[in-house]
């Protein structure tokens, strides 16, 4: 099930990171924003090395031992990232599939987001009700 | 048992007494503490000065071996010993590649070593024996690796071998103590040959055959004894001198050779022969693989031997001993390099081993062999190239183990052992990569250091909840004192192998010394090694955030384990980093870990910068209390001791509070910030007010400053102002308060102004830096500079127009949007002049046009030193204009460009005048630049120097064009002409100038090949006056002397002298135009007709026709007159005359008109006689000169 | 189709309003930059939905291209008739027919006032290709009603 979701601005800087789970302790957010930022390494790399056409636009994965990470870059230079956990409790994989719709799902949100006009596209984004539908995307597809 | 390794290495031995003994016990790695303390006193706590730059060096420090051994159980400086007497020089190079921090998980060097074949070599004293000592050499020295993987030893006399034990007959009751002995391998790979040569000097030719012969065979022998039991093979090399034996005594050398074979009882091709000559090392190399061969027959032969016993074994009893045998078949195989099946047996043997029963007693033997033996499946795996099955074995074998992690007090051992997998592991990789193995970002050594790392922080984990009552090690007898055989056992039980621990007391008191052990291990430093490993690898893998999380981490050891220097050093160059990104919560977390070490350290200078960003709105402080950070920054400038930081650990905070007492009132005493390259709580915009200023004007300066927190109250603002000629410094000040006291929420604008230099006229001037000064009139300032540099890129992604849109606090967005703008450019003090230019433009094509210009100063006062410079300015289609354009200030006289006109003084509303002049032959437009300076006396500033630049232009045209047409005598016009035939030439002057004009004169210059007719030449054309678009036609009859060789372009050149009418007392201009060709051709004969042009009706005429002959030779015709119905005609009808040479003919007839009106009057026509290659010119000539009509009038009769 | 008409009128009539606002500041001359900017916005924000599920760019033409096909015709209704470029960075983008002067000029009459019309568009184009990390320079220029060139001049970062 996937744990983490963030968008990474075209900078690099952090412009979401969320995540589902009670624990809202310093800990465990930054474990999260650790695990965030070093996965933007796997995704300049893919970046770097898949210079042209389509490659990027699909998705790139970095394993760990406990954590999958996928990543989706727009043609807008904007990064989403989707962290799973391998050791679902329920044991089953998740697919590729399920993990492209909830990106795609994730950037559709995104696109809504930048629409607010209390936003400024590159600020954090702070909207609550992005969370919300960040926060249910998590819980009810992947 | 002794070696002569170790008798040679007897006086090194000494300091660590303790080693024969340990290695004579039969090569055991009993744990010795009393060497281990006195490494550790020797080596020093790792305290060394943190070079700033190069934090590679830090970590390169921190890998190196023995630098981080601490206390705890000493496996390291042991084995180091242990290493050299077992493996000699080799294993020293090998112990300075390791990269492992040291433990007592770590692998014994018999483990992680490539095995080799061992080939004893006998008989050579190296000592007293130049050539022994040559031989020994070649075959020890420069063991490359495409050299057999073989190793020698040199056996003395006195080397003894190990005993053969009594072979066993049944298993039956034989139930194994342990799985894996300790001193197997060391016995296989050191003390019993494969092989053992025999050296021997003798001659096939020696005189005393019969007596070396049989010393030979008696050497042979006693090996032969001293090896009983073992299937030791043996091997006899004969050392000769290498000169050839004389041919009849080859067969001598195969006889002898045969007979000493038998004598030794060795097979004959046991028997070499080593000539030392020259070629030596080539020798070696052949004796080196057949040496090898041999010893891959024995490890085969023991091989056989293991598996003879598999048949006597039983699963319920003797499950160790399965396990033990497939580990030696896999040991022997690799001894013989047959890398698949020794991987093949190590897994039948890992695979045994997982079928064991596994009990709290047996659980650490059973994963150290464990570790071991996946340890030998992952090296061989990446020695036949397969990472991808070793990668896959290493999670295998994690998955397995991680789960059996023994008894709870001894948890530690646990994470222990796991560390160790993961990091053996990943430095058989990195050796991997060493030797060609490509990795990637995704799967490389990096990952498998950073678990060694998480796992050892694990174990400290583990430590902290089960050894806290371990505060002292048990009092004797000591538990870990005593011999273990086997690998993974404990000293306090040895070769137990029931679950239940048979001593309870001896067993509580053996956990209490580990605990204790492992309570005072030092954790940090092996993590920081791992971590150390690890970042390099992620380092060289393109993962330069992934290096960084765990150099943060590192930093954090350096703070756990009190070392604030160097976590300070680390975490500050990784802030830069997080702040670049604004990963603020990541800098945040890593500027407070900062703060914390900037203040257990006393470094003010750190602790002031760190303070001060932790001021910035991006940074979350603990509690949110950015109060308390402001008073500390207050405290420190008025040479107080800043409060301590939230959660320090207890146990430093004194020792701080001293560093802090000692340091406070020193240096530094100034503290600069460069806060642009941090997150600022101030922010800071300047603004020129205009891109460009006059010399006389004042330069404005805007500066926009935001606090974001609390308020600030700044003794002095300084703004930097640079040009080329100076660097200034100027105060700002709050409508002349220098102190400025600023509250956060407001946007202050601050005014600057201050006078251009007079140097700087024409140049750029730059903002550089702005400098908050804080001070509170003690010794200490801050001095925060917000430098402006040009380059420096705009990291912002913030694009300022979407600014305009957000609905964001209008104060906010007053300075939001602000663009600061830095640099400005001074001119001149714009002069107040005017200008009138008058001429009588267009200007015409080679004229010198004059043009009046007048200056009216219009300053208030008189100005001087006026100079005037007139240039013509380029243009697109005129690029060169000074090249194709005269000037001068003289009429007709060119002088050098650009004009200078030195003026001197003008007084108040005075005016100067002047005129210039320009001659072009372009027909352009021309643009003339008068640039005017002067010098002016204003009240602030003497003698200022002002310019200024007027512009005018003049279009160029022609005055006129000229055309010309060719015609005959008879204006019939023509397009060629004939040899002394006279024609006209007649120019049309077409006027194009506005201007009325004056011809003076006119003339045509004819080519070489034509000349005038007219003796006296009269312009048709002179002093004329002509406007726009008359025409004037001019007629000059000029004759062709002779045939040029190329058809003619030009007849000639057409020269008008021409003035302005206005200007009739002015010199004239010279025009002159190219006039078009015509065609010459020549004609044998020339031919004059006379007739008349009116004649009247009925009345005789003469038609005279008279021929010239041209040539040099007579030219003789047939003319016949062709009659007219229009005409009578008399005379002969048909002729032939001969024209001589430049002499004439005359021929005459009368004709007599009968009709009135335009008649065509009978015409001669000529046939030329003999070479008539010029019919068609004589045809034509004949044509052109007679009439074709004759206008008849009636006759009157009166 | 009333719909359609809706965005030409709120255009024009955020012109009005940039008229208005800048007599109100006492400038002689109409300030567009705000039209601009309202441009810019949209223009950025609308790029991140356009180019959803849509493969990544091969190059600035690349890029281009899609500024005159599916951006313009999301926009206007149609595509752009022509694009040129010289391969150094200015593009030259030509609508025959541009939307906001159809509707009121078929000719030179009102071509003092065609400037306006074309801020807004100018602003839409940067901030979009702004968004792609692209930054521009886009001027127009009208010669004719209602055909339309908008240059685009790429500005690179040496």
């Amino acid at each position: 099930m996937a744990v983490c979701v963030a968008v990474i601005g075209k900078d690099n800087s952090p412009l979401y990171i969320g995540g589902i789970g009670n624990d809202c302790s310093t800990d465990n957010e930054l474990s999260r924003q650790w695990l965030v930022h070093t996965a933007l390494d796997a995704l300049e790399e893919r970046l770097a090395t898949s210079s042209s056409i389509n490659a990027n636009s699909g998705n790139s994965t970095a394993h760990t031992d406990l954590r999958d990470l996928y990543g989706y870059v727009t043609n807008t230079r904007i990064k989403l990232v989707l962290v799973t956990s391998s050791t679902s409790p329920s044991g089953s994989n998740i697919r590729d599939a399920e993990v492209r719709t909830a990106l795609r799902r994730l950037h559709a949100l995104y696109a809504d987001a930048i629409c607010n006009p209390f936003h400024l596209p590159g600020d954090q984004i702070t909207s609550v009700k992005f969370d919300k539908q960040v926060k249910s995307l998590i819980l009810n597809n992947v | 048992m002794r070696c002569d390794v170790q008798r040679r290495r007897g006086g090194r031995a000494a300091a660590a007494a303790a080693a024969p003994q340990a290695a004579a016990a039969g090569g055991g790695a009993a744990p010795i503490r009393a060497a281990a303390g006195r490494l550790t006193e020797q080596q020093g706590p790792p305290g060394l000065q943190l070079p700033h730059s190069e934090l590679e060096q830090l970590w390169l420090e921190v890998q190196l071996p023995g630098a981080t051994m601490a206390l705890g159980t000493a496996y390291r400086p042991e084995s180091k010993l242990y290493l050299r007497l077992i493996y000699g020089k080799e294993a020293q190079k090998h112990i300075r590649m390791a990269t492992q921090p040291s433990d007592n998980t770590e692998f014994p060097p018999e483990i992680t070593l490539k095995p080799l074949a061992l080939i004893g070599l006998s008989g050579l004293d190296t000592v007293n024996n130049a050539i022994h000592k040559a031989i020994w050499d070649a075959f020890s020295n420069n063991r490359r690796p495409d050299r057999a993987s073989v190793r020698f030893k040199l056996l003395n006399n006195t080397f003894e071998f190990p005993v053969v034990k009594p072979k066993r007959n049944s298993y039956e009751w034989y139930i194994p103590k342990g799985i894996l002995k300790k001193n197997w391998i060391p016995k296989h790979v050191s003390l019993i040959p494969a092989v053992i040569v025999i050296f021997y000097d003798m001659e096939w030719n020696d005189p005393q055959w019969n007596e070396k012969i049989i010393e030979c065979a008696s050497r042979v022998q006693s090996i032969r004894a001293a090896v009983e039991g073992h299937a030791t093979r043996v091997a006899v090399v004969v050392v000769q001198s290498g000169l050839s034996p004389p041919p009849s005594e080859y067969l001598l050398g195969a006889e002898r050779a045969q007979a000493l074979s038998s004598a030794c009882e060795i097979q004959s091709k046991t028997l070499f022969v080593l000539p030392h000559n020259d070629h030596l090392m080539g020798y070696i190399i052949k004796l080196e693989n057949a040496f090898y061969d041999i010893a891959q027959n024995y490890y085969h032969h023991e091989t056989k031997n293991i598996k003879q016993h598999r048949d006597h074994l039983n699963k319920t009893t003797h499950q160790y001993l399965f396990v033990r045998h497939q580990f030696k078949l896999g040991f022997l195989n690799e001894m013989k390099q047959d890398l698949s099946t020794a991987h093949k047996h190590y897994l039948h043997s890992y695979n045994n081993l997982l079928e064991t029963r596994q009990v709290d007693t047996n659980i650490h033997e059973l994963r150290t062999v464990a570790g071991y033996i996946n340890y030998k499946l992952c090296k061989l795996l990446f020695a036949l190239n397969l990472a991808r099955d070793a990668i896959a074995q290493l999670k295998l074998h994690i998955e397995r183990y991680k789960s059996r992690i023994g008894p709870t007090e001894l948890l530690f051992e646990h994470y222990a052992w796991m560390a160790r997998q993961y990091s053996a592991f990943g430095e058989l990789f990195d050796d991997a990569i060493r030797a060609g193995l490509p990795a990637i970002q995704s799967q490389h050594p990096g990952f498998y250091y950073q678990y060694a790392a998480q796992f050892t922080m694990k174990r400290r984990q583990a430590m902290r909840s089960v050894c806290c009552e371990a505060t002292q090690y048990p009092p004797a007898p000591d538990p870990m004192e005593g011999i273990v055989e086997f690998y993974g056992q404990r000293p306090w039980r040895p070769g137990r192998l029931s679950a239940d621990p048979h001593d309870p007391q001896k067993e509580q008191a053996a956990i209490l010394a580990l605990q204790y052990n492992e309570r005072i291990f030092n954790h940090s430093a092996m993590i920081i090694s791992f971590l150390g490993s690890a970042i390099s690898q992620f380092k060289t893998f393109h993962s330069p955030r992934m290096r960084k999380q765990l150099v943060v981490e590192m930093a954090n050891e350096y703070y756990y384990c009190a070392d604030y220097g160097k976590a300070l050093t680390l975490l500050t160059h990784m802030l830069w980093d997080y702040r670049r990104e604004k990963w603020w919560f990541l800098a945040s977390y890593v500027l407070n870990r900062a703060l914390q070490c900037a203040y257990l350290s006393a470094k003010i200078q750190d602790y002031i910068h760190l303070s001060v960003e932790a001021l910035s709105k991006h940074i979350q402080v603990p509690n949110n209390d950015r109060n308390r950070i402001y008073k500390n920054i207050m405290s420190v400038l008025q040479l107080n001791i800043p409060d301590p930081e939230p959660d320090l650990p207890v146990a430093s905070q004194t020792k701080a509070l001293d560093l802090w007492q000692s340091s406070i009132d020193k240096e530094p005493l100034t503290i600069c910030i460069d806060m642009t390259n941090i997150s600022s709580f101030l922010e800071v915009k300047p603004k020129f007010v205009q891109q460009k200023y006059r010399m006389d004007e004042f330069i404005d300066v805007e500066i926009y400053a935001r606090l974001i927190h609390c308020s600030l109250e700044v003794k002095k603002i300084l703004l930097t102002v640079s040009s080329n000629t100076e660097t200034m410094e100027i105060p700002i000040t709050d409508n002349g308060n220098s102190t400025v006291t600023l509250h956060h929420g407001v946007v202050y604008k601050f005014l600057c102004q201050f006078k251009p230099n007079a140097q700087d006229n024409g140049s750029d001037i730059n903002l550089i830096n702005i400098s908050f000064i804080l001070d509170l009139n003690k010794q200490r300032k801050i001095v925060m500079n917000f430098k402006i540099e040009e380059s420096k890129p705009r990291g912002t992604c913030v694009h300022p127009e979407l600014l305009h849109l957000i609905m964001s606090p209008k104060s906010d967005y007053n300075f939001d949007c602000i663009v600061p703008v830095t640099t400005a450019s001074v001119m001149s003090r714009e002069c107040r002049l005017s200008m009138l230019i008058e001429n009588q433009a267009p200007a015409l094509q080679g004229e010198w046009f004059p043009t009046t210009f007048t200056i009216t100063n219009d300053e208030n006062c008189s100005v001087y030193d006026m100079s005037i410079t007139v240039s013509l300015l380029s243009s697109l289609d005129n690029p060169n204009p000074d090249s194709v354009t005269d000037m001068s200030l003289v009429h007709g006289k060119p002088q050098s460009q650009p004009l200078l006109i030195k003026v001197g003084d003008l007084n108040n509303s005075s005016k100067y005048s002047n005129i210039f002049y320009l001659k072009t032959n372009k027909i352009a437009l021309i643009a003339v630049q008068i640039r005017v300076s002067y010098y002016i006396n204003l009240h602030d500033s003497p003698k200022l120097e002002c310019v200024r630049d007027f512009t005018t232009k003049i279009t160029v045209i022609k005055p006129f064009e000229v055309e010309a047409s060719f015609s005959d005598m008879n204006f019939k016009p023509i397009t060629k002409c004939f040899l002394d035939d006279p024609f006209i030439v007649m120019p049309q002057i077409k006027i194009l100038s506005p201007w009325s004009l004056l011809i003076v004169d006119t003339d045509l210059e004819t080519i070489s090949c034509c000349k005038h007719c007219d003796e006296e030449q009269q312009s048709c054309v002179s002093n004329i006056e002509v406007t726009e678009k008359d025409v004037a036609s001019d007629a000059v009859c000029i004759v062709a002397k002779y045939k040029p060789k190329d058809p003619l372009t030009r007849i000639g050149l057409y020269n008008i002298k021409w003035r302005r009418k206005c200007n009739l007392d002015g010199p004239c201009v010279m025009s002159t135009s190219a006039l078009p060709g015509l065609t010459i051709d020549d004609c044998p004969i020339s031919l004059h007709v006379s007739y008349p042009e009116v004649i009247e009706l009925q009345t005789s005429v003469p038609l005279k026709c008279i021929l010239t002959g041209n040539t040099n030779i007579p030219v003789r015709l047939s003319v016949t007159i062709e009659g007219s119905d229009a005409y009578m005609c008399s005379g002969y009808k048909n002729t032939s005359v001969t024209v001589p040479p430049h002499g004439t003919v005359e021929l005459c007839y009368n004709i007599h008109p009968l009709v009135t009106g335009r008649t065509t009057p009978p015409r001669l026509k000529a046939t030329l006689l003999g070479d008539n290659s010029k019919q068609g010119t004589i045809k034509e000539i004949f044509e052109k000169n007679f009439p074709q009509n004759i206008f008849v009038i009636p006759k009157y009769n009166k | 189709m009333a719909d359609d008409i809706i965005f030409e009128l709120l255009h024009s009539e955020i012109i009005n309003y940039a008229k208005e606002q800048s007599k109100n500041n006492g400038n002689k001359e109409t300030d567009l930059s705000v039209v601009e900017y309202i441009g810019f916005a949209a223009g950025y924000k609308i790029m991140e939905r356009l180019t959803r599920e849509w493969p990544r760019f091969k190059d600035e033409l690349d890029t281009m291209k899609f500024i005159c096909t599916d951006f313009w015709t999301c926009i206007y209704k149609k595509q752009i008739d022509n694009l040129r470029t010289n391969h150094q960075g200015v593009y030259v983008l030509q609508d025959n027919a541009f939307r906001f002067l159809t509707n009121f000029s078929n000719g030179h009459q009102f071509l003092e006032y065609a400037p306006q019309f074309v801020a807004y568009t100018c602003g839409l184009i940067r901030g979009g290709l702004a968004n792609l990390c692209i930054n521009s320079v886009v001027t127009a220029e009208v010669q004719t009603m209602p055909s339309c060139k908008f240059h685009i001049n790429v500005q690179r970062t040496t």
